[in-house]
């Protein structure tokens, strides 16, 4: 499958002002009346360079939030598809409308920082099953009925680089009308939202481990079961670690193979509200095996086998009938094979 | 029984406290200079920067240059035969962000591109080198010369 297709268009007005852009067509193509496929805006946004240590964007934006969302190009993680955390509880690739503003601290190398302002999450967009997946507005429909804000901390130290962000939304973004009548809090941070993540990555000779921990929470997640009815959790926590070895990594021919394993674990309903309803299936381990290779920097070919294990199904939560109802398997293994390239 | 436990208890004890010292020792001795602010300079008629050799204290120096967009980075390299010295334009190839001083090299914060001193790319997405100023440095004046050129391309 063609999984993705990204242009890039960009544009400098001058030595202060410059457009980004990247459009995207997923699963190969879009066609009326069938379902599958999607185009969409992934960036869209103008970037105002204030100084040589602070510059402004605005528009549809990527917050730094986790490894991949920002750095999001195929060469530059390893594994066929992006990894269950940042798919699930981290919904990459998260973007919205706002303004963001990025930072260095002159006073400490290293040491740079964000803060955006954004619209808000949408919790009525929650499926159970997909963590955050389909929460983020992604610049379709938002409005300023409800906002989100971000901030991070991001510190490269030697061989290091190190990561911290916040996020913290309201998430109803409908009018004061409509959420009197469902009965549901409403306002700016109403029916609020959060996520913490922290990430960490070290580079050298060849060698990259990688580690990421990310938990969010709907403190209110009963109110938007009963109106939504969507089963969301309270909270969903995920982790993961990663090492990798370039074994050309002293070839002066920018030719890399890297061979590397990942762990992660991940809860979708690590805690759920009195009227949610609990899903083994929803707790996953998975451990991935594979690895990339890239005969020059912008072109990559991968390989990965991914072993998952859950738990229970809650077969209480399974609507299809016998005989469309497909078995379920708690332990299950899956081989990807995948080709990515950027320039 | 109980001599055995003792022992193994401070064995393990002791194997970790040496493991937390060199650790320690490590972060101490890797610890990062803080941030040194860049050195000021001008470009003459012929776009050329002169730089006192004696500025260059450290093995790299970030250099702002009035009327040019991005810092330069002056990089002095230790070869068989002396001293070499590199100048790189600290704008990213891939995305024109400017790049960021670290102990480790350098790097852009905007989607983690990292460079060498030399302007080689150790880390995508960035796929080019970065801009290179031709450097001279005349023992005589004691002044390294960097040529800006090609920097608005």
């Amino acid at each position: 499958m063609l999984t993705r297709a990204v242009l890039f268009v960009g544009h400098k007005f001058n030595s202060k002002i410059s457009f980004f852009s990247e459009m995207e067509l997923e699963n190969g193509k879009v066609e009326g009346g069938k379902l599958g496929g999607e185009i969409a805006m992934e960036q869209a946004f103008l970037k105002f360079d204030i100084n040589r240590d602070l510059y402004i964007v605005a528009g549809l934006f990527i917050p730094r939030i986790g490894l991949i969302n920002e750095n999001h190009l195929p060469n530059t993680f390893n594994g066929v598809e992006r990894t269950q955390v940042e798919t699930y509880i981290i919904p990459a690739t998260w973007r919205e409308v706002g303004i963001g503003v990025y930072g260095r601290v002159p006073a400490i190398d290293g040491l740079n920082y964000s803060f955006a302002l954004m619209n808000g999450f949408n919790v009525a967009g929650l499926e159970s099953g997909t963590g955050w997946r389909e929460g983020p507005y992604l610049g379709f429909n938002a409005s300023a009925a409800n906002l989100g804000v971000t901030g991070s901390l991001l510190y490269y130290w030697n061989d290091f680089r190190f990561q911290a962000s916040g996020y913290y939304a309201g998430g109803v973004g409908i009018t004061p009308r409509v959420a009197d009548s469902l009965h549901i809090d409403r306002g700016v941070f109403g029916i609020p939202v959060w996520l913490t993540e922290a990430n960490m990555v070290y580079r050298n000779q060849g060698l990259e481990v990688k580690a990421l921990g990310a938990i969010n929470g709907i403190p209110d997640a009963a109110d938007v079961n009963r109106v939504f009815a969507n089963n969301v959790a309270k909270r969903m926590y995920g982790a993961y670690v990663e090492m990798g070895y370039d074994i050309l990594h002293k070839s002066r021919k920018h030719r890399s193979l890297t061979p590397f394993a990942r762990y992660e674990t991940l809860n979708m309903n690590a805690e759920l509200p009195e009227n949610g309803v609990e899903n083994g299936a929803l707790n996953q381990q998975y451990l991935f095996v594979g690895a990339s290779y890239k005969p020059v920097r912008g072109v990559v070919i991968k390989a990965d086998v991914m072993l998952r294990s859950t738990g229970d199904l809650n077969r209480q939560l399974q609507f299809t009938p016998y005989p469309v109802n497909v078995p379920y398997y708690k332990n299950n293994a899956l081989v990807n094979l995948g080709i990515g390239y950027s320039f | 029984m109980s001599n055995r436990r003792t022992f193994l208890k401070q064995a393990c004890g002791a194997t970790c406290g040496l493991i937390a010292s060199v650790l320690l020792g490590d972060l101490v001795k890797a610890a990062p200079v803080p941030g040194k602010k860049p050195y000021k300079a001008e470009m003459d008629e012929q776009n050329r920067v002169n730089i006192p050799l004696e500025a260059l204290e450290e093995e790299v120096l970030t250099i702002r240059v009035k009327d040019l967009e991005y810092d330069v980075l002056l990089y002095r390299k230790t070869v068989e035969a002396g001293v070499e010295y590199k100048a790189v334009y600290l704008r990213c190839t891939h995305f024109d962000n400017g790049l960021k001083v670290t102990p480790g090299g350098l790097v852009c914060s905007m989607h983690g591109s990292r460079f060498d001193f030399e302007g080689n790319v150790t880390e995508s997405p960035a796929q080019r080198p970065l801009l290179q100023f031709p450097v001279t440095a005349n023992t005589e004046t004691n002044f390294i010369t960097i040529q800006i050129q090609n920097h608005e391309q």
